[in-house]
């Protein structure tokens, strides 16, 4: 088992795609802060002057038409007037940098959103107000902050603020990053067939020698990029609140954890997502025997959550959700179905059981193949 | 120590590939296959290692077969086959790729310096093997069979690609593993270099092995010549351009009578046994090369 670790471990380091990916995500990392300040990414005022203007959409939308004096397209006229004036007191508090009634408008134009979206805004041909788990992160995070009295942050300034934006998106590449890592994982071994083909090492250890070998490198990758992220924005503007309450799903609803806790729980998560794409990416080798076909196919398989949500809570006993992290963590998924295999533990779970399924399957097929 | 017993091999659009081979090989051996391109050797080779099934016929190694997952991986620690050059990992060194046989097949009793200083590759060996030249990889495989340091092993065209210099040290080397109490066999085309070396020669036709010469024995001596065979009584044509006829039987005056005769008429001839070059050229004279 070393010596197969050994190599297995040369030849994904040594491979130039794999160096490539490794400092094309640490750039990542580096340049977030900067993007993130360009683009106004987390700006509390861009934030805002963006729920305005949906606001006013969506408002815009529903004045349009002929609304009826009472029925459910008359309650979505009345949910959104509402939103409509609550953002407007919102948005005067924090002209005057008033934070508690910056705080205390948020929370209730959060509560009038969720309730908004449990209703699902009959009339409107497609809402782009916040969804019920996106406003009920923002009530959550607000009600922490006001009960502790501590302050929204503003903008990515500063290591903390650069963080709390980066994590989704790091969950959000994490199963491209390691798909790609890990997409010719048993090809590796089948372009140096004569080299490996009779070794006295079972199926199963080569399998876990190339899993082991392919997390190593994306953790590292996270890891670096998390430093890049972290040193940079503390370079910016200092530390910042490292604790800073985040929602996530945790058990069957979304809630608060400190900063540092859900960066340990998206590592971990990042443990489970990778060790279960390399173990698919060996099935998968061995039944299309070439790279770019396994590639399309795991990318395939990587969309499937993004573009059906609703397949992917009705087959939740499959590991869909588990390859959109930043759907599971920031609740979207468990939010309309109310289940807990779509949360952070619940997808871990699965994950944890379809690798070992896909181990059991790839030393099944590689054990039928001859020559 | 190696045992084939009545292996038979179809492929879908070839049948008898392999037609009951009968083999029987011990420690402390060197056994030479060989055949045109294309008759099945390097398809024995892979049946011997279980990397195609014979449907017929059993492979045992030490006498245990290929009968479980877990036998096989024990048989497979018992044997090791030479590499193609094209599989090697380009980025990783040669040394590495000896040190991961050597741990792979627990290699504790022979250094892989050692091996590296015998087979003068102190130069290149800490290089990517990407920057090896064909005689470099050629000596690389080789050097990582020795590693593994298996009581068998299968080498199939060792000396392809290596000068003479190389090709003599490469022998010398397997005289010392079968000193060493391993069963090599190897598969050459180089026929006058191999016949310096095995104790015993198998030829492969038609899915058959058509002929089994002990180095041991001593050899029956011919009277070889060109041209008519006619010009010698009961001369027969050998090959396309070599005529023989057996000595055995014959006395020293009558022989030399027969040379004399040959050299008088100005025909090219020699006395001594048959090579395995004239053998080969005798045996596979009327195949057509299998693809």
């Amino acid at each position: 088992m070393k010596a197969i670790l050994r190599l297995d471990h040369g030849a994904v380091w040594r491979s130039r795609k794999n160096r490539f990916l490794l400092v094309l995500w640490t750039v990542i990392g580096i340049g977030f802060v900067f993007a993130a300040q360009t683009l106004q990414l987390g700006d509390l005022k861009a934030t805002l002057s963006r729920s305005h203007a949906l606001i006013q959409i969506n408002a815009g939308q529903i004045e349009s038409m002929v609304v009826p004096t009472k029925g459910p397209k008359r309650a979505t006229a009345i949910a959104i007037n509402r939103q409509a004036a609550l953002f407007g007191q919102t948005y005067a508090r924090f002209m005057f940098d008033d934070e508690a009634g910056t705080q205390d408008g948020l929370i209730a134009l959060a509560k009038a959103q969720v309730k908004g979206a449990q209703g699902g805004y009959p009339g409107l041909k497609a809402s782009s107000l916040p969804s019920e788990a996106a406003a009920t992160r923002t009530l959550l995070v607000t009600q922490w902050l006001r009960q502790h009295g501590q302050p929204l942050i503003r903008q990515v300034s500063d290591a903390g603020s650069s963080l709390t934006q980066a994590w989704p998106l790091w969950l959000a590449l994490l199963p491209i990053m390691a798909l790609a890592i890990a997409c010719d994982g048993w090809l590796m071994m089948s372009e140096h067939r004569t080299v490996t083909a009779t070794l006295p090492v079972g199926l199963g250890a080569q399998a876990v020698s190339k899993v082991l070998t392919r997390l190593g490198l994306t953790l590292l990758a996270m890891g670096l990029s998390g430093a890049a992220t972290l040193i940079v924005g503390a370079l910016s503007g200092g530390w910042g609140h490292l604790s800073y309450p985040t929602a996530v799903a945790l058990g069957d609803q979304l809630q608060i954890l400190p900063l540092g806790a859900v960066l340990g729980l998206g590592l971990l998560d990042a443990v489970l997502v990778t060790l279960f794409i390399a173990s698919a990416m060996l099935v998968v080798n061995v039944l299309t025997r070439n790279v770019y076909l396994s590639a399309m196919t795991g990318a395939a398989a990587l969309a499937l959550p993004w573009l059906t949500p609703g397949l992917t809570r009705a087959l939740w006993w499959l590991p869909l959700a588990g390859l959109a992290p930043s759907r599971v963590f920031d609740g979207t998924l468990q939010a309309q179905a109310g289940n807990w295999a779509l949360g952070i533990e619940g997808s871990a779970l699965l994950l944890v059981l379809w690798t070992l399924i896909m181990l059991g399957w790839f030393r099944w097929l590689a054990a039928r193949q001859v020559g | 120590m190696l045992e084939l017993e009545h292996i038979h091999l179809d492929f879908p659009d070839k049948p008898n590939v392999l037609a009951d081979i009968n083999l029987q090989a011990d420690g402390g051996e060197i056994v030479g296959l060989v055949a045109p391109n294309g008759m099945g050797k390097t398809t024995l080779l892979k049946v011997i290692l279980n990397r195609l099934h014979p449907s017929n016929g059993a492979v045992r190694i030490q006498e245990q077969g290929y009968t479980s997952q877990a036998q096989t991986r024990k048989n497979h620690a018992l044997i090791c086959a030479f590499p193609e050059q094209s599989d090697l990992y380009g980025d990783l060194s040669g040394r590495a790729h000896m040190q991961f046989y050597a741990d792979c097949w627990q290699n504790k009793t022979k250094s892989i310096a050692e091996i590296i200083t015998t087979l003068n590759m102190d130069s290149y060996v800490d290089r990517p093997t990407r920057t090896y030249s064909l005689g470099m990889k050629q000596r690389l495989c080789f050097a990582m069979v020795m590693a593994a340091n298996t009581p068998v092993m299968l080498l199939d065209e060792v000396m392809n690609g290596l000068d003479p210099l190389n090709v003599a040290m490469i022998s010398e080397q397997l005289r010392r593993l079968r000193a060493e109490g391993k069963l090599v066999l190897i598969v050459s085309h180089l026929l006058n270099n191999l016949q310096t070396y095995v104790d015993r020669t198998i030829f492969l036709k038609d899915g058959h092995f058509v002929l089994d010469i002990d180095a041991h024995t001593v050899p029956a001596q011919y009277l070889k010549f060109s041209g008519d065979p006619a010009q010698v009584s009961g001369a027969t044509a050998y090959t396309e351009t070599m005529n023989t006829l057996p000595l055995a039987g014959l006395d020293g005056a009558r022989v030399g009578a027969l040379a004399s005769q040959l050299f008088t008429a100005g025909v090219a001839f020699t006395v001594g046994p048959l090579t395995l070059e004239e053998q080969f050229s005798h045996f596979y004279a009327q195949a057509d090369e299998h693809v």
